[in-house]
């Protein structure tokens, strides 16, 4: 009787781990182009949807998903990378920095998603990366504000700019190196260890920010650098919102992934800049035969003139 | 006959389906444990245990009176190690605890000018390079930048292709979880400082002093809710009640280890009362009515004979209750926060081992293997502490039958 029941299970059990077996094993066949396009996107919160949308001129995708395709799926980075890996049918988009082998990487209007082509200005689908300091003599105290005012100069310097390109973003091009400049600040000689300076705003830029700060540290004077990285609307909100900035959740230099807009313009441009570009690539699966898109090409596939593969495809 | 095998068969079925469903709770929790260790075994070391999480961070240049070392290595190097004889420095390509490509510095020569550098920040010593720090970029005067992104070959080339440096920076490992692990030992002791005395007294009140009538059992049913209530409604709680009372009364400016533990002590309780409760039931009555016969009073026989015989069971409650607290992350998110720290205070944000997972995940990219790791590492912490508590209660146990004999 036993031997019968342990049969029995061996048997479905078996039968089980052939079953799984064979699901993963014939998912690597032809690709059916009447298959209809699996739409992913970031929310509206995001700086990369913001960069992506106004690139494809779909600008009015950036804050409202009304306009998008129906039955589109919302989904984080990390969300969008690991289901495109999987899913045969999909597409979305992320930043060049993120892109691996397990998806693959359209082109844009011609152009490879390559650093070199975003820094000679070739490759089109690509958002800024923005800083915003707080008004002048609203810091903590005025360490700070020498700490800040030096960090700034430290972004357009050659040596944050190898910083910032050994973190996956595109410098913009710089000529001058830290040890030309730091003369002109003296608050970087002195032990700052008891100093903490604060950064927030956009959480794609989080990794970009902490590898900075993490080399500026030791060139000024030991201060501690306190990230907490929450969107790129809390660049301004956190740093000029006078309703905010004083908190507990306040900021002394804020990061934003898009350029700035309305309220946050009336902050005087001397307090606000660019530190970089980060490319947006459309990814799809890897076997997908799609090697190109153009701006119209992704603007149909997001507002839904293109429903299946072969709308796109056979064009 | 036919009565006899229907029965057979039926039998054999009811038995198959508890065949079954072992093997397949048994094949879930394996492909769990494998899933973990398949995932984190890579960056499983001693390092990530006892390293901070933070890197610490240096910039250095070479002394003004430097000179080449031009030597060879004097000890044998791994083929995937880049030697620069001008330099009398090897590096090689490798991951840092967060699975991020770095440079290694693998060997130094004895003569090589990078043996001890000038500290380029505000440090008055100069800095001796370890073999166990990750080197940047190097910077050098009119060519371009070696960044660690290009590999340790390409920065060997630049070196060997420059007679002198600008700059060098290098850092400390970083990517550790020891933080974590004080935080997680400390949130333990303290919520078990609270939850432990409070839930034991009040499984005692509702066993040995409360009267039975409708009151103890709406209290006892009540206790029981709380049991299944989601961790995260505790979490709110937290954050609106024990961070404001704590900010209030300590320096705390925000979460902290203090609200944390009063927040799970809260949710522990539900599950101590009823563990203790439980065990309380099952001393026999004898014991009370021979301690009462010898005439020691009410007091005395609960505290000195029934608690005693509760022990073991009170011991899993705390098991429990360890476990609850290793494994709770979204009260936690609430109560504490989840800024990864070194320097653990209790008045200060750190997080748990559950929560720096959270943490990881919530990273872009979100940094699986690292989670895994950890979980391999919690996983092990769980399987440690329950072969302690076994071993206690066993200990116990013999001496009480040594004592009774």
């Amino acid at each position: 009787m036993k031997k019968i029941s342990l049969f029995i299970m061996i048997l479905l059990v078996g039968i089980t781990v052939l079953a799984c077996g064979a699901q993963t094993t014939t998912t690597a066949v032809t690709f059916d182009e009447s298959k209809s396009i699996n739409v992913y996107t970031r929310d509206t919160t995001s700086g990369t949807r913001t960069g992506f949308m106004e690139g494809i001129g779909f600008a009015s995708a950036a804050t409202s998903d009304s306009v998008l395709v129906q039955g589109f799926i919302i989904k984080d980075n990390t969300g969008i990378l690991s289901t495109l890996a999987i899913d045969e049918y999909g597409i979305g988009y992320v930043s060049l920095s993120s892109v691996n082998d397990s998806v693959k990487g359209l082109n844009f209007n011609g152009v490879e998603p390559t650093e070199v082509n975003v820094i000679n200005d070739t490759y089109g689908l690509k958002r800024p990366f923005m800083y915003m300091l707080r008004q002048d003599g609203d810091y903590p105290n005025d360490t700070v504000e020498a700490i800040v005012k030096a960090f700034v100069a430290f972004l357009s310097s050659s040596d944050g700019g190898d910083i910032i390109n050994n973190s996956g973003a595109i410098a913009l091009p710089s000529t001058q190196t830290w040890d030309q400049i730091k003369s002109s600040h003296t608050v970087c000689t002195q032990n700052n260890a008891a100093i903490t300076v604060r950064f927030g705003g956009s959480d794609s830029i989080q990794k970009v920010a902490q590898a900075l700060t993490a080399a500026f540290m030791p060139k000024c004077g030991n201060f501690i650098a306190e990230h907490d990285h929450t969107g790129s609307s809390d660049a301004y909100k956190r740093t000029n919102d006078p309703a905010i900035k004083d908190t507990a959740v306040g900021k002394d230099v804020g990061f934003s992934s898009r350029f700035f807009r309305d309220a946050e313009l009336n902050v005087n441009s001397s307090l606000r800049g660019q530190l970089a570009w980060d490319a947006i690539v459309a990814i799809v699966h890897v076997n997908n035969p799609l090697n190109n898109v153009t701006a119209a090409d992704l603007k149909a596939i997001y507002e839904g003139s293109y429903l299946t593969w072969a709308a796109l495809l056979s064009k | 006959m036919s009565k006899n095998k229907k029965r057979m068969i039926k039998d054999g079925i009811l038995q198959g389906i508890t065949y079954l469903s072992s093997t397949v709770s048994l094949i879930t929790l394996l492909a769990i444990v494998l899933f973990v260790f398949g995932r984190g075994y890579k960056l499983l070391n001693f390092d990530l245990i006892v390293e901070n999480f933070e890197s610490q961070g240096y910039v250095a240049d070479l002394f003004d009176d430097f000179i080449f070392c031009d030597c060879p290595a004097t000890i044998d190097l791994s083929d995937d190690f880049y030697y620069s004889e001008k330099w009398g420095i090897a590096l090689s390509d490798g991951t840092d605890l967060l699975g991020k490509n770095i440079i290694e510095i693998e060997y130094i020569h004895p003569d090589s000018p990078f043996k001890m550098v000038q500290d380029k920040g505000i440090g008055e010593e100069p800095i001796i390079l370890r073999t166990d720090y990750d080197i940047i970029r190097i910077a050098f005067e009119d060519y371009p930048t070696a960044l660690s992104r290009y590999g340790a070959k390409n920065m060997i080339d630049s070196l060997n292709a420059n007679n002198s440096i600008r700059e060098i920076e290098f850092r400390t490992k970083g990517g550790g979880v020891r933080g974590s692990i004080l935080t997680t030992i400390y949130l333990i002791g303290m919520t078990l400082m609270i939850a432990l005395p409070i839930g034991v007294g009040a499984a005692i009140y509702l066993n040995e002093y409360a009267p039975i009538n409708r009151i103890t059992k709406l209290m006892r049913s009540l206790i029981e809710t709380l049991t299944g209530v989601p961790s995260i409604i505790y979490g709110l709680m937290g954050l609106a009640i024990f961070v404001p009372l704590t900010v209030n009364l300590t320096s705390a400016t925000g979460g902290n280890l203090i609200s944390g533990a009063l927040t799970l002590a809260v949710i522990l309780m539900p599950v101590i009362i009823r563990t203790t409760e439980e065990s309380l039931k099952v001393v026999p009555d004898e014991y009370r009515q021979a301690s009462l016969a010898v005439g020691a009073n009410k007091t005395q026989t609960t505290f000195k004979v029934v608690l005693p015989s509760a022990l073991p069971g009170i011991l899993t409650a705390t098991l429990l209750a360890i476990g609850r607290i290793i494994g709770e992350s979204a009260a936690l998110v609430f109560a504490i926060g989840t800024s990864i720290k070194d320097d653990v205070s209790l008045t200060g944000k750190s997080t748990t081992l559950a929560v720096h997972i959270w943490a990881m995940m919530t990273d872009e990219p979100a940094n699986i293997e690292l989670s895994a790791t950890i979980a391999i590492i919690i996983i092990f912490i769980v399987v440690i502490l329950n072969i302690i508590i076994k071993i206690i209660s066993s200990r116990y146990l013999k001496q009480k039958m040594g004592a009774s004999s």
